[in-house]
């Protein structure tokens, strides 16, 4: 494949880089990237990763946008109010870049179908908001070795790791074994969040994901990033792969996707 | 001995919203106790009713989580940094564990003392009531009473008692053990 000249226009900034290059951008070109939930997370991971170039976006969401979304979904437009997130969220995308291909699935990801899914996609980044999608997701990924780019968010804080199959980091289910019990788990509509905070973790998750696509740099596999938007700190945890955890350890008791039957939110963060 | 302990969002309510609080222990047990003494309930978050860290909170000295050291027995020093880091998600207000005990003191009103206060507790909130001791006269009433259920289930029924006059207040746990 050959860049035309428009898209070395475009890519400039890129291609000037030499951790980059034609080569890289490139590669990104030809990448295909799985983004769960248009939401939060997902809505500023997408717009990075489509205006980075990244040639085929998969976006699986079930919900459509309310107004209460675009106090931090900003991918989605007073005009999509009522929309699909998923149409939403690809009319943005095409309008800002339209060398991406746009897959969209609105849809809740099962267990049935989330193997099929992944399985046209070189990595995934998490965007869901939901601990039964995350633990479905951490399954998934690494029944189907792929790399999970992984973030969430809370009030005004974040986490973000990357999860690599095989590569000897650790999953979720290593550093937190359990979810939390359902009943714990209020409705989302009552977790309050600061529009920014998952700007910030989606666009830490896009960036390990281009990373990783482009192979430069070192990633946050092993590593668990705390981001405190109140006091403004970014601490750095080790996060070790658990030999007893029961999907990637030693002895695994998971050797298939499971029922996560907590109580499900909308996908979208 | 200072040990510098970082709060996550979830549990800043019970450390007046203070971010990053001090404490001390020789020892990752030790200093849950200690800031359990300092802020009280937060122990009882973090760990369950046989003392074991809870399955979605870590803690890790430095930058290290305890699991992979000793445990709730690592052991800590002067200047160490500890950080409690639960599972989050946005739809999750807070992680709350299901069954907690909390002790409390009640003292009833001259007008509460006849009503059947504590039955219609139970019936109204999902909560196991146990009174532990009480002693009434003519003019007051006192109940030490335990409290078993959800976070929020509890922090209802206190709610409730203290609409109804009741005066609340925690009992350290030596008082009826
Ligand atoms: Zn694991």
């Amino acid at each position: 494949m050959k860049l035309t000249e428009q898209q070395v226009n475009r890519y400039s900034r890129h291609i000037v880089l030499p951790e980059i290059g034609g080569k890289g951008q490139r590669k990104l070109l030809e990448s295909r990237v799985l983004c769960i939930g248009a939401g939060g997370l997902g809505s500023p991971a997408l717009l990075y990763l489509a205006a980075a170039g990244v040639g085929t976006l998969g976006i699986v969401d079930s919900d459509n946008v309310d107004l209460s979304n675009l106090q931090r979904q900003i991918i989605h437009s007073a005009r999509s109010v009522n929309m699909a997130k998923t149409e939403s969220a690809k009319s943005t995308i095409q309008a800002l870049n339209p060398d991406v291909n746009v897959n969209i699935y609105q849809t809740r990801l099962t267990r049935d179908n989330v193997l099929d899914l992944l399985s046209d996609y070189d990595a995934v980044l998490d965007g869901s908001d939901n601990f039964p999608t995350r633990y479905l997701m951490n399954d998934a990924c690494f029944f189907a070795r792929k790399p999970l780019f992984f973030g969430s968010v809370f009030r005004f804080e974040g986490q973000a790791s990357v999860f690599m199959p095989g590569q000897n980091g650790p999953c979720y289910r290593c550093i937190y074994p359990e979810m939390p019990p359902a009943d714990l788990v209020p409705s989302c509509q009552e977790a309050g969040i600061l529009g920014a905070v998952p700007g910030i973790i989606g666009l830490i998750q896009a960036t390990e994901c281009l990373k990783f696509l482009l192979g430069i740099g070192s990633s946050l596999l092993g590593r668990l990033l705390i981001y405190d938007a109140l006091s403004m700190t970014f601490n750095m945890l080790t996060i070790r792969q658990d030999p007893n955890c029961l999907l990637c350890g030693k002895q695994p008791t998971i050797h298939q996707l499971q029922q996560y039957d907590q109580e499900v939110c909308e996908t979208g963060q | 001995m200072s040990i510098t302990v970082r709060i996550p969002q979830p549990l800043r309510k019970l450390t007046n919203g203070l971010s990053e609080v001090s404490s001390s222990g020789q020892t990752a047990k030790e200093l849950l106790g200690n800031l359990d003494q300092q802020y009280a309930g937060l122990k009882e978050r973090l760990c369950d009713e046989t003392g074991a860290l809870r399955r979605f909170v870590n803690i890790y000295v430095n930058d290290e989580d305890i699991r992979f050291l000793q445990d709730l027995d690592t052991p800590l020093k002067d200047g160490d940094l500890v950080s409690i880091v639960p599972a989050i998600a946005g739809g999750v207000e807070e992680n709350d564990p299901k069954n907690i005990t909390r002790k409390i003191y009640l003292t009833f009103p001259h007008k509460q003392i006849q009503e059947p206060i504590v039955w219609r507790l139970a019936k109204k909130f999902d909560v196991i009531t146990n009174i532990r001791g009480a002693s009434v006269s003519e003019e007051i009433g006192l109940m030490a009473l335990e409290l078993k259920g959800g976070t929020t289930d509890i922090e209802r029924a206190i709610s409730y008692l203290k609409e109804l006059g009741v005066k609340v207040e925690p009992i350290e746990k030596d008082v009826i053990e």
